[in-house]
């Protein structure tokens, strides 16, 4: 192809003379072909530029909903220690009752059939589980957390039912069982082997011994007889009340007997006002559950906190 | 408060002496049963021993400066406690110094429960395996906690009360009066009511007949004199294994 090529003329107004400019066709071509390629690449940034920004601002929005996300799942793991260490005073309230239908005598265990045996093998895993699972902080172990809580909650109900199936035969147990604290105070000295506070002889102790003011209420700590009110060497003024079941409770330094021998007393029934008499200290009672004539931690059966 | 009481002491089926002693003095009201045991002749004089000078020290305190006797609005307060406690020591003292003296009755010693009731009080002393219970409408219970091996060993855990019944060992006691110098001594006191009814007795009997039994026995006599005959009887138609002793004291208003 030939060399084409333009004359551009420019003519001014006034008396310069006039200019003419030589272009060739293709240098023409390519300058035209540039301004495009530049007009097309302004266009994309503008588009890119438009884009981005857009994703700025969902950007924004998305922050704020990872925050208030994050928030709540913090709740949610919160909810969740807080439903395990729930499941936990279950799991030992459960034991407790547990503990107290055992007590009295080995047929009565085998009534309960396969129920007594869980919980020795099935809790202590999972308490530590709860203990453990508190300490996780990765939301993936959330799922594994309540896949494990819903199933402990699933045997705990189980657990529950039965014990609850097994009270309603056993109504009158219940009741025989010292589950309230008999009077309040600070346990001063508690079930076991101690200093004999006399002698400082180490020697074992059959009771509790709760301090509290001189006069303070002595409730029975459940239904039952009173086959001892009076003195008794030592211990002072002492009821012994028979709940039946072989159960017994004892109390001792008493300031005042409520009760005689004979009376029929109901939980919660007030039979007794706290001293200093016999062989003591200071106020304070002397509590002791006997189970068929065996001194027992009366703590294992006090159900209130 | 009035106090009736009957008292009786057999030999058993299986002993050919009576090592057993009791005593009532309706003018102290103090009723007291003591099983001897030890030595050839020792058991029936150590027994002896105790309920005489258990009697005379009261006696004796009675005529004192401080009476015990005196009438005391609760039981805290009163006296006789401690005057049953110095009686039963001073017993103790006695039978050991005796059979200090005599080697024949060496290592005799007694066990001893004791009751004075002193208007609607009643206090008890007590020493080994004799046991004092009280009778109040349906209730019975023993009231004195008995100085055994086998209530050792069932407070420990070792045995059942009902293994308890059938143990070899249920004729050792960890007490006695007079086997040693001195001895503790336990002392129970309770509020009388009309009615009641104290039962001491010697293990012969509480070994034999059930709680419930001895029980019945008070319940459904027509007297209280027959009480104790009735109550030998029956331990006797078991076997009569040991010296059976019982007194029966009923208070009324």
């Amino acid at each position: 192809m030939a060399k084409k090529s333009y004359t551009l003329i420019v003519v001014p107004d006034h008396e310069s003379p006039v200019k003419r400019y030589r272009v060739q066709k293709s240098l023409f071509l390519q300058v035209g072909g540039g301004a495009l390629l530049l007009a097309g690449l302004a266009l994309g940034a503008t588009f890119h530029y438009f884009q981005v920004a857009r994703d700025a601002a969902e950007n924004r929005i998305l922050r704020e909903e990872n925050l208030t996300l994050r928030g709540q799942l913090k709740s949610v793991r919160e909810r969740i220690e807080h439903i395990g260490s729930t499941l936990d005073r279950v799991e030992r309230f459960d034991q407790k009752l547990r503990a107290i239908t055992l007590l009295s005598d080995p047929q009565r265990n085998l009534a309960m059939g396969p129920v007594e045996q869980e919980p020795g093998v099935g809790s202590p895993a999972a308490e530590t589980a709860f203990t453990e699972l508190a300490s996780m902080e990765s939301p993936k172990a959330l799922t594994g957390k309540l896949d494990r809580l819903s199933a402990e909650a699933t045997r705990q109900e189980q657990s529950l039912h039965e014990l609850q199936a097994y009270f309603q035969d056993q109504k009158s147990l219940l009741a025989s069982t010292p589950s309230l604290w008999p009077t309040r105070g600070w346990v001063t000295s508690d079930f076991g082997s101690r200093l004999d506070p006399y002698t400082a002889d180490r020697v074992m102790h059959a009771g509790m011994d709760i301090a509290a003011p001189h006069g303070k209420d002595v409730f029975a700590p459940s239904d039952g007889t009173v086959v001892f009110a009076g003195l008794e060497g030592g211990y002072g003024n002492v009821i012994v009340i028979d709940h039946g079941y072989g159960i017994k409770t004892r109390y001792g330094h008493l300031a005042k007997i409520l009760v005689k021998a004979g009376d029929r007393v109901k939980r919660g029934g007030l039979i007794a006002a706290v001293g200093n008499t016999g062989r003591s200290t200071g106020p304070h009672l002397h509590y002791e559950v006997r189970v068929n004539g065996i001194p027992q931690n009366p703590r294992k059966f006090i159900l209130e906190e | 408060m009035k106090v009736v009481s009957a008292g009786l002491t057999d030999v058993g089926r299986k002993r050919n002496h009576n090592e057993d002693s009791f005593l009532i003095d309706d003018e102290l009201q103090l009723y007291v049963v003591a099983d001897g045991m030890g030595g050839h002749a020792g058991g029936g004089t150590a027994s002896r021993i105790a309920v005489e000078t258990i009697d005379k020290e009261l006696r004796r305190a009675r005529e004192g400066r401080d009476n015990p006797f005196v009438t005391t609005s609760n039981l805290q307060d009163a006296l006789l406690p401690d005057a049953l406690r110095t009686a039963v020591e001073r017993a103790c003292l006695a039978i050991f110094t005796t059979a200090q003296e005599d080697p024949r009755l060496s290592g005799m010693g007694t066990t001893v429960i004791s009751l004075v009731v002193r208007d609607n009080q009643a206090f008890f002393a007590h020493v080994g395996d004799s046991r004092a219970y009280l009778v109040r409408g349906p209730l019975i219970q023993q009231i004195s906690e008995d100085h055994s091996l086998v209530n050792e060993q069932i407070k420990a855990g070792m045995i059942t009360p009902e293994e308890a019944k059938h143990s070899r060992y249920k004729n050792i006691i960890t007490r006695s009066v007079g086997f040693e110098e001195e001895v503790q001594v336990d002392v129970m006191g309770v509020v009388a009511e009309p009615g009641d009814v104290f039962l001491l007795c010697s293990d012969g009997l509480a070994n034999m007949v059930e709680d419930r039994e001895l029980h019945e026995a008070v319940q459904s006599s027509a007297s209280l004199a027959d009480v104790p005959k009735r109550l030998i009887d029956l331990a006797n138609e078991r076997g009569g294994d040991d010296n059976i002793t019982v007194i029966v004291v009923q208070v009324s208003a």
